[in-house]
């Protein structure tokens, strides 16, 4: 036993050592003088490439380090300037971009126009499909970019474009062999016809026998690995390990004033619950979206630094239906619209959710409000929860009601709901759902896909096991403007789920379409004035060129023609936020609330000064610009 | 005289044969071992090839493709619209979809052949091979640390228990073996997290070491030895329970052998007769399982890594799996099938030195 206590004390011995003389207690860990902002942003463990394009995930680097022409913010399109200093669209197609005169990259290097024309030149982005000619170099810091004229975007959606990529991450000095071979290939490719509206990255037609060298040229490109990080926002990589990751502030920064803080430490943490222990015991100061409520208050139970804010995500959860099952006749979908209580979905989803009463429309409730005449907006149709309203046109469709369950054709229904069961909301609201229609007298069996790659494969599958599926009904990754929520619901994610008809080579080949129009959208809705149909995806490829007054009748036609449809159901608007901490952050907006409450639930709305405010705190949505503009800097 | 030379004869023709028989004996004996230990290496051999291919045909039918996976995370990360991310996702994978499942099998025997694992479908520069030098030692560091001390620990409470029975320590004991045990280990390091590392602060909540403290030789060990106390702690305390159990049911077989008996007769002091006779007879069965908790440690602990974000082989796994880098998966079911293979191949082997009936039965 003397043995055994002996042993045993050796051990606990050992454990105190190491916490006394090994521990450095989180407070001990950075220098007095130095102001460090922390945050939790994932990367790639096994190490990062030197750039941007390296296929590698570069964690706190892209919001950091690596830096657009133009910044957007996400969900409020507010724009700022970073390392172009104007843009100028002229009336002759052609857009002038002068860049900062003191714009550097971190090995020192000015970025110049090359490096503007190398991104784009070797990325063939959205914007490249716009401009019929490759960028030209007027000097050193200025560049010029020729719109296709048939194809030309209103001034706003040109600047937004330039907003959406990251230029500032491929200097030509550094990818010169890539870029040149790039452009070699491309010159040898031929021009496309005026008014060709299929791919056409700087007005070639990329031929089929090219593909497999750009492929090659572009991998060769993503394997370069420079000696530095390329990129010339305000901090710097200075060292990096499997978790944690340090930048130092860019002292040759243009806007080098504004910088407040020292350094940036970022620990590369991706499982949610270790984040929010990093959150709780203060190792952290920020942390973009939303809690389940009662994890949420917990946090801010346990550091009484935190805040939470919330505001806008430009995206909408609710129901799509599967139109390949036959079931869903018009009535059907009509009647599904009646049976939900969606305060009770949205409490399923998202606590701080806000709930919406209109059918899917292709845009979130915000965004219609924002771009939509106030007028229209107001004829999109409204529901709420009518039972007899839903068994009416339940029986239209000749469904009956025996034993409490509807029958079609002496069978019960019994539906298959599919849906992501790594998206928490997604999760309550099929649960809801399911219990809704089952006190309905609707059989649903849940199906949940581990991750959202195995539910998408599955609803989008011809012969598809769910007859619906809980997703984002509307929903904008990209900047506000609708052209992206429209893309998402009709031709990339929604209208495969739900089956929408597209062309086929036989209507080419009837002189209905153009080739490239082969698989496109063949959906017509009707139009608000009741002057006829139209094709959505001449809408689509044209919405980037409307006039102000142009979109808001288009849109009108759009939201008002997809609500006739019932395509699918709104449960709410998703709201998302940000966690910060107030004694480390000078600069945020709101703090007047935090008296009251730190979880502050009052979402500003649309227009708002506090709407564009708190949506910077988000840092997803916002990425660098508090750090670069000096909205923030430390307590 | 003639009888005598009879006798000599006789004598040294027996001797003779006595001599072939000893040499025959020893021929025979290697013939056996050798013969048990090719069919040892013939049955790994097959299950390294049969685990290879069923994990190539399992992966393969999982639901989920890594294109639709990768573009999502592109979307997400990059605020790019779907189509745009997917096309992308195409570009930047190091996958074609569109090649049938010959050509893939092909591909992979031949990279095995050359002794690539495989490579990630996501970064053609990170390979298997890469991920177990970077990520293993982590792994093999916290887990190996927490296999001695559940071991020895272990060993002195399964025969502290067994060798005070009905006592009120045994009580104590038992009851920290049933609640240890029945709690898995990854709800331990939730607790442990919490408790330590967010009520009281006094351990770090993730990670391996603190990279702003610059720190370089001893200084840097105890810092990462500090990160590493709770996830070692974590794995140790349902261990002990397991060896613990182990221990006490090898010792109550020992407490009835006779030489336990005589020691007590002879009136040798309680303490040698459980450090000398009892704990060391008892422990000798526990080695074999111990080689084979070994080979287990290099497969790590996904759960565990990912609530202390560890940087370990299980983490990686968990990480792989999640992405559906199906190469990767590939590559680490490979390796970590191989090492158990081999440690119960060493563990057989060892076995039948040990016990001779083993190898008889062969």
């Amino acid at each position: 036993m003397v043995g055994f206590r002996k042993t045993l004390a050796i051990i606990l011995a050992s454990i105190l050592m190491l916490s006394l003389f090994g521990g450095c207690s989180p407070k001990r860990s950075t220098s007095k003088k130095e102001t460090v902002f922390k945050i939790a942003k994932s990367w790639d463990k096994t190490g990062i490439r030197n750039h941007y394009h390296g296929g590698s995930n570069i964690g706190a680097l892209e919001w950091f380090a690596v830096e657009p022409l133009v910044q957007y913010v996400r969900s409020t399109d507010e724009l700022h300037y970073l390392l172009a200093e104007s843009i100028e669209h002229r009336d002759d197609h052609t857009t002038i971009i002068k860049i900062r005169k003191n714009a550097k990259w971190h090995n020192g290097d000015e970025f110049v126009a090359e490096d503007v024309m190398a991104f784009y030149h070797i990325n063939f982005v959205e914007l490249t499909n716009y401009l019929s000619k490759p960028i030209e170099k007027i000097d050193d810091k200025t560049v010029k970019l020729t719109w296709k004229p048939w194809m030309e975007p209103n001034d706003t959606v040109k600047t937004l474009l330039l907003a959406a990529d990251k230029v500032g991450s491929v200097q030509y000095k550094e990818f010169k062999t890539y870029v040149d071979e790039c452009q070699r290939i491309l010159a040898s490719q031929p021009d496309c016809e005026k008014g060709y509206k299929g791919w056409a990255p700087f007005g070639k037609v990329i031929q089929k026998s090219a593909e497999a060298k750009f492929l090659a040229n572009y991998t060769a490109f993503k394997a370069h690995n420079p000696t530095w990080f390329v990129a010339t926002g305000p901090y710097k990589l200075e060292k990096v390990t499997q978790n944690q990751m340090v930048l130092t502030k860019n002292k040759d920064y243009y806007f080098k004033n504004n910088v407040k803080f020292d350094k940036i430490l970022a620990f590369n943490v991706v499982d949610i619950n270790s984040i929010y222990n990093l959150l709780s015991n203060g190792e952290i100061y920020y942390q973009d979206g939303l809690a389940p409520e009662a994890t949420l208050n917990s946090i801010l139970e346990k550091n009484k630094n935190l805040a939470h804010l919330k505001m806008f995500d430009p995206g909408a959860i609710g129901l799509v239906f599967n139109l390949e099952k036959p079931i869903w006749t018009p009535e059907v979908r009509r009647a599904f619209q009646y049976i939900f209580d969606r305060e009770e979905m949205r409490n399923a989803g998202n606590k701080y959710g806000i709930p919406s009463s209109f059918p899917l429309i292709g845009l979130a409730p915000s965004e219609a409000e924002r771009w939509m005449d106030k007028e229209d907006f107001e004829k999109i149709p409204r529901y709420k929860k009518d039972l007899d309203k839903a068994t009416q046109l339940l029986q239209q469709a000749g469904w009956k009601k025996v034993d409490g369950k509807w029958q079609i054709n002496g069978q019960n229904v019994k539906l298959v709901l599919g849906y992501d069961g790594s998206h928490p909301g997604m999760s309550g609201v099929a649960e809801a759902v399911e219990s809704a229609l089952n006190n309905f007298g609707i059989e649903v069996m849940l199906k949940r896909a581990n991750d959202w790659g195995s539910w998408f494969d599955t609803a989008k599958a011809r012969d598809s096991v769910y007859d619906f599926v809980v997703n984002w009904t509307d929903l904008n990754m990209s900047f506000s403007y609708p052209t992206g929520s429209f893309l998402y619901t009709y031709r990339d994610v929604n209208g495969p789920i739900l089956k929408l008809p597209t062309f086929t080579r036989e209507d080419y080949e009837n002189g209905l379409i153009q080739e490239y129009d082969i698989g496109n959208l063949a959906l017509q809705f009707e139009k608000a004035d009741g002057s006829g149909k139209f094709y959505v995806k001449d809408v689509l490829s044209n919405l980037y060129g409307y006039s102000e007054a142009e979109l808001k009748k288009v849109l009108a036609d759009m939201v008002l023609g997809a609500a006739k449809m019932d395509f699918g159901i709104q449960f709410y608007q998703n709201v998302t936020g940000s966690f910060v901490d107030f004694s480390k952050i000078d600069g945020l907006p709101m703090t007047d609330r935090f008296a009251k409450s730190r979880n502050v639930t009052e979402v500003p709305p649309v227009g708002s000064e506090d709407f564009y405010k708190v949506a910077r705190t988000n840092l997803y949505f916002s990425q660098g610009i508090n750090f670069s503009l000096g909205f923030y800097s430390p307590k | 005289m003639i009888n005598m030379i009879n006798r000599t004869v006789k004598n040294s023709n027996r001797q003779k044969n006595k001599a072939k028989e000893s040499v025959g004996n020893f021929i025979k004996m290697c013939f056996f071992r050798v013969r048990f230990f090719l069919k040892r290496i013939w049955i790994a051999m097959v299950s390294l090839v049969l685990i290879a291919l069923f994990g190539f045909i399992l992966i393969k039918l999982m639901p989920g493709n890594p294109v639709d996976t990768y573009a999502q995370q592109l979307m997400m990360e990059r605020g790019m619209k779907y189509e745009e991310a997917r096309k992308l996702a195409v570009t930047l994978l190091n996958y074609d979809p569109n090649k049938s499942i010959f050509e893939q099998l092909s591909y992979y025997v031949k990279s095995l052949l050359r002794f690539n694992l495989g490579t990630s479908m996501r970064r053609p520069d990170v390979s298997v091979n890469l991920l177990i030098k970077q990520f293993l030692p982590w792994t093999l560091f916290i887990s190996s640390i927490a296999l001695v001390i559940s071991f020895i620990v272990g060993i002195f409470l399964g025969s502290s228990i067994a060798w005070k029975r009905n006592s009120l320590m045994e009580g104590a004991i038992s009851s920290y073996i049933i609640v240890s045990s029945s709690i898995p280990d990854y709800l331990w390091g939730i607790i442990l997290v919490f408790i330590f590392g967010v009520k009281f602060k006094v351990f770090p909540v993730q990670g391996n070491y603190d990279i702003l403290l610059e720190l370089e030789g001893w200084p840097w060990l105890l810092n990462v030895l500090y990160h590493a106390a709770l996830p070692i702690v974590a794995y140790s305390i349902v261990q002990i329970g397991g060896w613990a159990l182990a221990m006490r049911g090898s010792c109550i077989g020992v407490l009835g052998e006779d030489y336990i008996y005589a020691a007590k007769a002879r009136g040798i002091p309680e303490k040698i007769i459980v450090k000398r006779y009892l704990r060391r007879n008892a422990m000798l069965p526990l080695i074999t399982s111990l080689a084979m908790s070994l080979a287990a440690l290099f497969g790590g602990s996904p759960l565990i890594e990912t609530i202390f974000n560890y940087p370990g082989i299980g983490q990686q796994f968990g990480i792989s799996i999640a992405s559906r880098d199906y190469f990767i998966i590939q590559g680490l079911t490979l390796f970590m099938s191989f090492i158990v293979i081999i440690a119960n191949m060493i563990a057989d082997s060892l076995y039948s030195v040990i016990d001779p009936r083993v190898r008889r039965d062969v």
